[in-house]
């Protein structure tokens, strides 16, 4: 009975306490956190969208034709390194539309030249003359024809886009005139020296050949270490006679995997010696793959002697 | 033949099937939540480490008990946790002792209890949350991989329609299913690592409360001896 009261006080005690007693306190930094998630996934948004460029559209190409008057295989050696539209070159520059290095007469020079003391004979002037009017035309016929490729080569890209084409043919125009620009200023000295021989005019297009012949050698080097692969691996049959030759079809990816069977083009007429062959293409894989990409042929057509 | 597509972040998004766009943004509302949780939870873990560590140095530093009472019910709004489980143990000692008809261990029993309690809700406050983080940590990947699988079904059966079966014809699909995915890493991966390291410190909080009761009890012990 004499607790009650002390009860009462205690209760009215816990009555009393201030409202924020037995709650913890309110956790901080509620906007903070708020703007700084946000942040966060405005960073990661920024960088998916801007950082990541996933693109499977593939690096235009440019499909350069290497055309010279005098080299016919040239073109072939081309289309042969590029066996697909897929291969990507780097943007060269436009090929030089073979000006000639010989002086390029022009009107414009010919003052420049005439001031110049002459103390050549008659004669040699008059052949020099007839020279430079052959030079002239050549070269004319040279330019036109450049001009007429070009734009054959521009207008088969009918898909590119337009801009492209117009850079192409501006960075054409430009390298025109550079190498015109270049001509003209090596002229005098040209002049001086006055040794328009044969053999300098042939000097250009040998370093074009010698560079288009490397292309070729490498293309035969590639066979020829395919060749040399599957050769290794043919067991020829001792019962052999002869030394007939199996022509094989083979089809391979850029792995150097042979895809599918080889076929059988020409058969040797011995039957072990062809599966021999066979056993081996199919052993070979993968096949030794080109130095340079352009290189890879997808169809070869090799043929195998068992004795060489 | 040259397939070009366009396979930015946003096309891919906005070209993914409905199923996929849903678990998407489920995925992104649950990573901004939990973001805003561990942002929360380092500002409410550090402050609370900084309010123990001075009151801490306060206590031990022989400050008179009533004085520090009397400060603790006056800066109430202020005060860490620590200091509000001295405040309760010393109020339920204080009332205790004020009785006189009990023995002096009755009062010391009391105000452990009292500081015993507020201790649970303390850590209940600290730990608030981290439940949350812990399942978008588990959960989210699953989420995300639903969305992956729905997204790769639904790009597989529109294969079963063309002639030719290219990887071209199925890749956007996949990648655009893959994003999934990729937002349920993103939800997860730091919600587990943030629960970890949160309840590491929690861990740490309460072992320095469990300590300061005891070391308190000891003292509160000794006064009612005294008296």
């Amino acid at each position: 009975m004499s607790q009650s009261p002390m009860r009462r006080s205690a209760i009215a005690a816990a009555a009393m306490l201030p409202p924020g007693f037995l709650r913890p306190m309110a956790e901080p930094g509620l906007w903070p956190s708020v703007a700084l998630a946000l942040l966060v996934h405005l960073l990661l948004a920024l960088f998916l969208v801007f950082g990541l460029r996933w693109s499977t559209k593939p690096p235009d190409t440019v499909v350069v034709e290497l055309w010279g008057a005098q080299l016919p295989p040239a073109t072939v050696s081309a289309d042969q390194a590029e066996p697909a539209p897929v291969v990507e070159e780097p943007p060269p520059p436009p090929p030089p539309p073979a000006p000639p290095p010989r002086p390029a007469p022009q009107p414009v020079n010919k003052p420049v030249a005439e001031p110049e003391p002459k103390p050549a004979p008659k004669p040699d002037i008059a052949l020099k003359k007839a020279d430079k009017a052959i030079d002239k035309k050549q070269d004319k016929k040279a330019d036109k024809k450049a001009d007429k490729k070009a734009d054959k080569t521009v207008d088969k890209k009918a898909d590119r886009k337009d801009d492209l084409r117009f850079d192409l043919d501006q960075q054409m125009k430009e390298q025109l005139a550079r190498e015109m620009s270049a001509v003209q200023r090596d002229r005098p000295r040209a002049d001086a020296a006055a040794s328009p021989s044969p053999s300098g005019n042939t000097a250009a297009p040998q370093r074009e050949g010698a560079l288009t012949g490397n292309s070729a050698r490498q293309s035969a080097e590639y066979q020829a270490r395919i060749r040399a692969k599957i050769k290794a691996n043919i067991v020829v049959p001792p019962d052999i006679s002869g030394n007939p030759e199996a022509v094989f079809d083979v089809v391979q990816l850029p792995t150097g995997e042979v895809l599918g069977e080889p076929r059988l083009v020409k058969s040797s007429g011995h039957r072990g010696y062809d599966e021999a062959v066979l056993r081996a293409i199919l052993k070979s894989q993968p096949l030794p793959r080109p130095e340079r990409p352009e290189l890879f042929v997808r169809e070869l057509r090799l043929n195998f002697t068992p004795r060489e | 033949m040259n397939v070009t597509h366009d396979m930015s972040m946003l096309s891919l998004i906005w070209n993914a099937s409905v199923i996929v766009q849903l678990v998407m943004a489920l995925l992104l509302s649950v990573s901004f939540m939990s973001w805003f949780f561990i942002f929360r939870k380092i500002f409410a873990i550090r402050q609370a480490r900084i309010k123990t560590e001075q009151f801490e140095r306060d206590f031990w530093s022989g400050s008179d008990l009533n004085a520090l009472y009397q400060s603790a019910v006056n800066h109430r709004h202020s005060t860490g946790s620590l200091e509000r489980i001295f405040e309760a143990g010393f109020r339920e000692f204080l009332k205790v002792r004020g009785q006189r008809a009990v023995e002096p261990t009755a009062a010391v029993d009391g105000a452990r209890r009292a500081m015993r309690a507020t201790y649970q809700r303390e850590m209940d406050g600290l730990e608030s949350h981290l439940a949350f983080l812990a399942s978008v940590g588990s959960v989210s990947p699953y989420v995300g991989l639903l969305g992956t699988v729905w997204g790769i079904m639904h790009s597989f059966r529109g294969l079963a329609n063309v002639q030719q079966a290219t990887l071209s014809a199925v890749a956007p699909g996949i990648a655009e299913a893959l994003v999934a995915t990729a937002i349920g890493l993103f939800a997860a991966i730091p919600a587990v690592v943030a629960y970890n390291r949160f309840a590491h410190d929690v861990d740490r909080l309460s072992v320095r409360f469990e300590s300061f009761m005891e070391e308190f009890s000891n003292i509160l012990q000794r006064q009612a001896a005294r008296s």
